[in-house]
């Protein structure tokens, strides 16, 4: 009789184990699916921004009229490598246009040459930048992400302060580029270099 | 002009000559001044209120151009700086900016100041009273609405600036009376003087018969007359006589 107690506990307190760990693993795997979900909707949000950036670094930004062939060409706005935007660069561009020219948005592979590009967009997992910036003609305002960005040669790279998108600034490479980036775009930047 | 004259200045017609010419000329000059100053006044007032209007335009399209950065790329602190450096303006009570969905973006407020910017975008024209002028501006960017900026301030500009044009006549009027009554010691004296030789020469003529009685040959100069007054009246009065003492002995 006694063995039979014995069994049913053992029996129960198995169960009861192997209850809590399958709960563990549960509540585990719904934190972890929350935190990418979570992470993944921060990084929406924070290329969301950086897209409605993007596209008023245009309106900040003056080309010279010698970058586009002709008066109904686009005004095109090239995403090298990896494109963090989705489909959020397209919604906010639709309809708008830049000095008359329509918006288009490019995606090119890493390596390749840009061609006929207005804005090149690079993000922060693409390496060896300095190459690709060094090979870029006239007329192409370049913007990255991190510190390094406008050490190759970028002239404005995002970075977050304290969880907030802001930019930093080299108006010598845009000048060199034969472009003029408004006094009220260096306002605004976290730092312009010298 | 005794008999004739409907009007009686009173006490002002016994006051002696002197202190008549003081009164006039003063009476002339605080007239002319007074008139001139309302004058000024008025005009300046109703001009004033306009150019405040077109200052705080003009005011309020400067930094709605220097907010479109901040606006773009979502930076109030900046924003809040623009607005900061309206604080020069003394009579300008709050600038605030406002986002397109009408939540506050940043805000200066004048720090005597208690009811600062609303949380929301009011409406055109709550932002007009007690004094207090509402300048409604929409923030465009490439042609298309970022935000809205809202400059409040008062009139007392315009008080401030009666009180100092008041002031200021106060002040010319009383150092014009200064000097007129300084200037017209001396002009009072040549006239005065003149009339009341010439009244006592007249008088001593008809009171002694003495036509041989002169006034000095300066006085008839000051008086105005190019012969001697007296002259005339002695002969005037002989005459006078003359025929009085004929018509008598008829």
């Amino acid at each position: 009789m006694d063995s039979l107690n014995y069994l049913r506990t053992s029996q129960r307190r198995a169960g009861t184990s192997s209850a809590l760990l399958y709960a563990a693993i549960l509540l585990c795997s719904i934190t972890g699916l929350l935190r990418q979900a979570t992470a993944a909707d921060e990084q929406s949000l924070e290329y969301q921004v950086k897209a409605a950036f993007l596209l008023n670094f245009t309106k900040f930004t003056e080309w010279p009229g010698s970058v586009f062939p002709s008066p109904t060409s686009p005004f095109t706005i090239c995403i090298m490598g990896t494109d963090p935007f989705g489909s959020s660069l397209e919604q906010l561009t639709r309809g708008e246009a830049v000095n008359g020219h329509r918006i288009a948005i490019e995606r090119i592979k890493l390596g390749s040459r840009p061609q006929a590009c207005q804005v090149l967009f690079m993000s922060r997992v693409e390496k060896g930048n300095g190459t690709v910036l060094a090979d870029l003609g006239s007329g192409v305002l370049t913007v990255g992400e991190g510190d390094g960005f406008l050490q190759d040669g970028g002239m404005i790279s995002f970075v977050i302060e304290n969880r907030r998108t802001r930019f930093d600034v080299n108006p010598t490479t845009a000048e060199a580029a034969g472009l003029k980036l408004s006094s009220r775009l260096l306002s605004v930047a976290r730092s312009v270099k010298p | 002009m005794s008999n004739g004259s409907k009007l009686s200045f009173g006490p002002f017609r016994d006051l002696p000559i002197a202190r008549k010419l003081l009164i006039t000329i003063l009476t002339t000059l605080t007239v002319a001044l007074v008139l001139s100053a309302a004058g000024i006044l008025i005009a300046d007032s109703a001009l004033f209120k306009g150019y405040l209007q077109n200052d705080y335009e003009t005011l309020s399209q400067i930094v709605a151009d220097n907010s479109t950065a901040p606006l773009a790329f979502n930076d109030p602190k900046t924003a809040a700086e623009t607005l900061a450096a309206l604080r020069a303006r003394t009579h300008l009570v709050s600038a605030c900016i406002y986002r397109p969905d009408t939540t506050l973006f940043a805000s200066y407020t004048r720090p005597d100041v208690l009811s600062g910017c609303a949380p929301t975008l009011p409406r055109t024209g709550e932002e007009t009273a007690n004094g207090v002028v509402g300048i409604f501006r929409t923030i465009m960017l490439t042609g298309r609405p970022i935000g809205v900026l809202v400059l409040r301030y008062d009139l007392k500009e315009i008080a401030e600036r009666r009180a100092l044009y008041g002031a200021t006549v106060l002040g010319v009027l009383l150092a014009s009376s200064i000097i007129a009554v300084l200037l017209s010691a001396k002009l009072r004296g040549i006239i005065a003087m003149s009339i009341a030789q010439l009244v006592r020469a007249t008088k001593a003529v008809a009171d002694t018969a003495d036509y041989s009685i002169r006034v000095e040959k300066n006085l008839r100069g000051r008086i105005g007359f190019p012969g001697g007054p007296v002259q005339r009246n002695a002969q005037r009065h002989s005459i006078a006589r003359r025929s009085s003492y004929n018509g008598t002995a008829r």
